[in-house]
This record gives C-alpha cells, structure tokens and sequence, in this order.
C-alpha cells in the first residue's frame, strides 16, 4: 500500500511530525520507516495528546536510524576497540589543539606584540598590595629634561563622563601619547579619545618610548634622580607595556595546569585506551579554557597606573581559576562514575547489600556498564578509603 | 553486527514483552509505558544485533482493512539472551504481565 494513501487516516499534525522526522532519513530508508509508523497511528485508538506524544518519538527514532545506517556510531567504535586507538586518539588530539591554536592566533599575536617593546609606563609604587599612583607632572618634566634614556613621552588620562544620558569613558591624550598608545597592543579602554595639547593634562599617566640600546635600569636610575630635586618626590617605577599584559599569565597559568592535573590524577581507567580517551577530554576542555582566557588577557586595557582595570581583573584572575577548579571537580565527578575498561558513562544504579555493613555483602549503590564490562560498587559512607570498588566481569557479559 | 550489546533494562523489559506476544511497537508501548522514543530505537538496536526480527502483518491487514504493520518476534539468540536478562534482573518477569 502507497504511503500517501495510508497517511490519510492519520491527523494532519502527526503527519507533519512525521514527514518532518522522515526528513532526517535517506530516501532508501525513509519508505518502509514511514509506513510503519503511519499503520501504527491508522490502527492506534488513543487521545490526539497522545498520539502527539508518541509521534515525536519518531525523531529519536530516525536519528537513531540515520546513525546506524550511515554506520557512524559503530565504525567509531570499532576504532576505539582497535589496537589503533592511541594512534586516532593522538591524531584526534593534535588536530584539535591545532585548530584551537589557529582560532586563538590573534589573541597569542596581540599578547606577544613585539611592536610594544620599549614603551613603558611611569607610575609610583605603594608599598600597600602592589598598589601604585601617578607621577607628579613636574617631575616627569624633570626626567624628559635630564634624560639619556628616553626618545619620546607623551601624558594622557581616562574618565567616566556622564554624555546623553549614558557612561562613557573618555581618553584624553596628548599627541605623543596618541601616537604611542597605538603602538600598543591594544589601546586603554576608551569609548572616546580627545585631542589635548601638550602637559595641559597636569595630572595623567605617563608613556614613553626608550631610546634603541637604553635599558630599563638605566631609565629606572634616571628617574630615581629626579627624586632628590624636590621635596615629596618619590622614586618612580618603569613597567613595560608587555609586562602590564602578560602580568596573569604567569599566576593563572600555573593554577590552571595544577587543576588540569588534579583533573588528569581523578582519572580512574584500567586501560591504556580509556586512559587516552580521558586524558584527551581533559586536556582540550583546559585548552579550550585557557584559550578563551588569553583572548581576555589579550584584550585588557591598562590604567594609567600601569595596572589593569579592578572589573578586567576578575576576568582574567580570578574567572578562569573558578572555571578551572569547576572543570577540575566536574572531571573527578564524572570520571568516578564512568566504566574502567571502556570509559562509558556506567548506568542502572541498584542499591544492593545490607545497609551499615562494611565486609559481608556491603551496602551501597551498584553501577553497571552498559557494554557489561563490570560493576562500581559505591559505598554510601564516603570517609571510607574504598568508598568506590570496581569489580571487572569476565568476557561473557561483553 | 556489532561485538558487544548494550542490553538494558528497558532492553530487557522490551525483549520480554515481546516474547509474551505482544509484537507491534505501540502495544509495546502501551504494555511497558515506555515512551516511543525509547521503545523504537531499542527495536531498531535489538533487531540490528539479531535479537529480534521484524515481519509485515499482511494477514492482518486483511482482516482489518488497514495498511499492514510491522511485528517483531524474538530470534533464537533474542530467547538465549533474555534467559540471561531474568537472571540478572529478576524482577524483569514481575514487571510484565
């Protein structure tokens, strides 16, 4: 019988359904997977809400099909069986680092700028939390005057103004400023810049451009001169631009690769395979992570201060660690209830043996791999050293 | 056909209904109260692995005057491996009228 006719006993809604789910199918499955559906809804005598109800279960249902027949689910699994598996598993992974690199390019580039070596920022150390304050104009003024060291400075400030009713943050800078903040990796925040002459900005943040051949010390001695020409003046510090940037990398770097390890160690596998399988989830949602988190580092802008924004901060200290130790804790989560020997998520919790027994017939609760591989036994008392026992079942239930 | 089966409770509770000669996909559902997207694919999976076969009702299709359906009955591996099932789940037969 065609498929048109028997479809015409059948409510419009779950035809649309239908037709809809038989989409996903190709054209040689598609013919006998609708006729049995549509002579199961001719004879089915229930309410519409429930034949609505069943129909789409007919999505699930083909998907189902499209993957089976397209054989994708099973080649893969024949390949993670396959003595070959470490092998895909590694090429799997350097493709995937590779293509996570490519995305995060511009991000490394902005980062290790080389343009923005000998530009650096003057500020005033505080003793008080790695504080630190601007430079008193004079004695900028005094340092350009006596200086060796430096080839060109420029003076520029950021405040919030309130403009047509909104927040905006507005740069003011000199042209030597300007011309040395676009050499930067990336300009300071601002959703405006205003042109200001020459030390008219009194109070600001100082750039500078060392001269070819000048070092930091040299310029650093320079400055601490100047401190004995006026009473008040303090020693002010040099800090370049790209250490104003790569600041978080060092700190978060290493908090991020402890709990990738911490991730790595609450691996429970039995085999080599499984291992690798793991490990590979692990190190590409850290990779993942870290690359989203130099994308950040990459875009914060400093302050004059020579520091970076308090809001920006959080972003890129105190947010990726919180991801991290996040991941890390989904990881131990997850990896405890996954099969030793294949790494499938283990399924059907039982409760099984006598509750508040801890040697004959333990209580707890049972998990069972799916491709019956074996059974985690988890003890309800979690101070216990062998809270989780895994037991491995031989070949005949695989 | 794949190595290993992942035979499930529902699996097993689909495989029992069938062998008490409950054949089409909506009584099974109707009998298991398993939602029809849990019960065809497991019919897809079952039938994939030689558990189960599937056949056009064309005689009673006669008898109806509707468009034949499609019945599943159980392979002789199908009865072998729910002989296994009721041992691991006991309940299996319990929850199955």
């Amino acid at each position: 019988m065609q498929t048109e006719l028997i479809s015409r006993g059948v409510p419009i809604e779950i035809r649309w359904l239908l037709a809809a789910a038989g989409s996903l199918l190709p054209p040689a499955l598609r013919s006998d997977w609708l006729r049995e559906w549509y002579a199961e809804f001719w004879h089915c005598l229930g309410s519409d809400r429930e034949m609505r109800a069943r129909a789409f279960g007919a999505f699930p249902d083909a998907w189902f099909l499209l993957r089976h027949d397209y054989g994708i689910v099973w080649r893969l699994r024949d390949i993670s069986d396959s003595r070959s598996a470490p092998v895909v598993a590694l090429v799997l992974l350097i493709a995937a680092a590779a293509w996570v690199a490519g995305g995060f390019k511009q991000g490394r580039n902005l980062l290790f700028h080389q343009d923005s070596a000998g530009l650096v920022l003057v500020a005033q150390p505080i003793p008080f939390m790695g504080g630190s304050s601007r430079v008193p104009a004079a004695q900028v003024e005094a340092w350009l005057q006596r200086s060796q060291t430096v080839a060109q400075l420029g003076s520029w400030s950021a405040e919030d103004r309130l403009l047509d009713g909104r927040h905006v943050r507005v740069c003011r800078a000199d042209a030597a400023a300007r011309v040395l903040l676009a050499e930067a990796p990336v300009m300071p925040q601002c959703d405006r810049i205003e042109s200001v002459e020459p030390n008219v900005i009194s109070h600001a943040g100082v750039v500078a451009r060392l001269k070819n051949g000048a070092s930091m010390l040299e310029a650093e001695r320079e400055l601490a001169e100047t401190a004995k020409l006026h009473k008040g003046w303090m020693r002010p510090a040099i800090v370049p631009l790209s250490t104003v940037r790569t600041a978080p990398l060092a700190p978060v770097g290493s908090a991020l690769l402890g709990l990738l390890l911490m991730g790595g160690l609450a691996i429970r596998a039995r085999t080599m395979r499984a291992w690798i399988w793991a490990a590979s989830k692990t190190v590409l949602s850290f990779a993942l992570i870290a690359g989203v988190w130099i994308e950040f580092v990459a875009r914060a802008p400093f302050t004059e201060t020579a520091g970076i924004p308090p809001a920006w901060s959080a972003l890129v200290y105190l947010l990726p660690v919180l991801v991290g130790c996040w991941a890390a804790f989904c990881f131990r989560r997850n990896a405890s209830h996954r099969c030793r020997i294949c790494y499938r998520p283990l399924t059907m919790p039982v409760s099984v043996g006598m509750p508040g027994r801890c040697l004959f017939e333990p209580g707890g609760t049972e998990y069972l791999c799916g491709a019956g591989h074996g059974a985690l036994l988890v003890s309800p008392f979690p101070e216990l050293m062998n809270r989780e026992v895994w037991a491995t079942w031989p070949d005949s239930w695989a | 056909m794949p190595d290993r089966i992942n035979l499930t409770y529902a699996s097993g509770l689909i495989l029992q209904t069938i062998a008490q000669g409950l054949s089409y996909g909506f009584n099974i559902i109707d009998h298991t109260g398993l939602p029809s997207g849990t019960v065809y694919p497991a019919l897809r999976r079952l039938e994939s692995a030689g558990l189960v076969e599937s056949l056009w009702d064309h005689k009673g299709a006669k008898k109806s005057g509707g468009p034949p359906r499609k019945y599943y009955r159980l392979t002789a591996l199908g009865r072998e491996r729910l002989d296994l099932l009721r041992d691991r789940y006991p309940l299996l037969q319990k929850m199955t009228k």
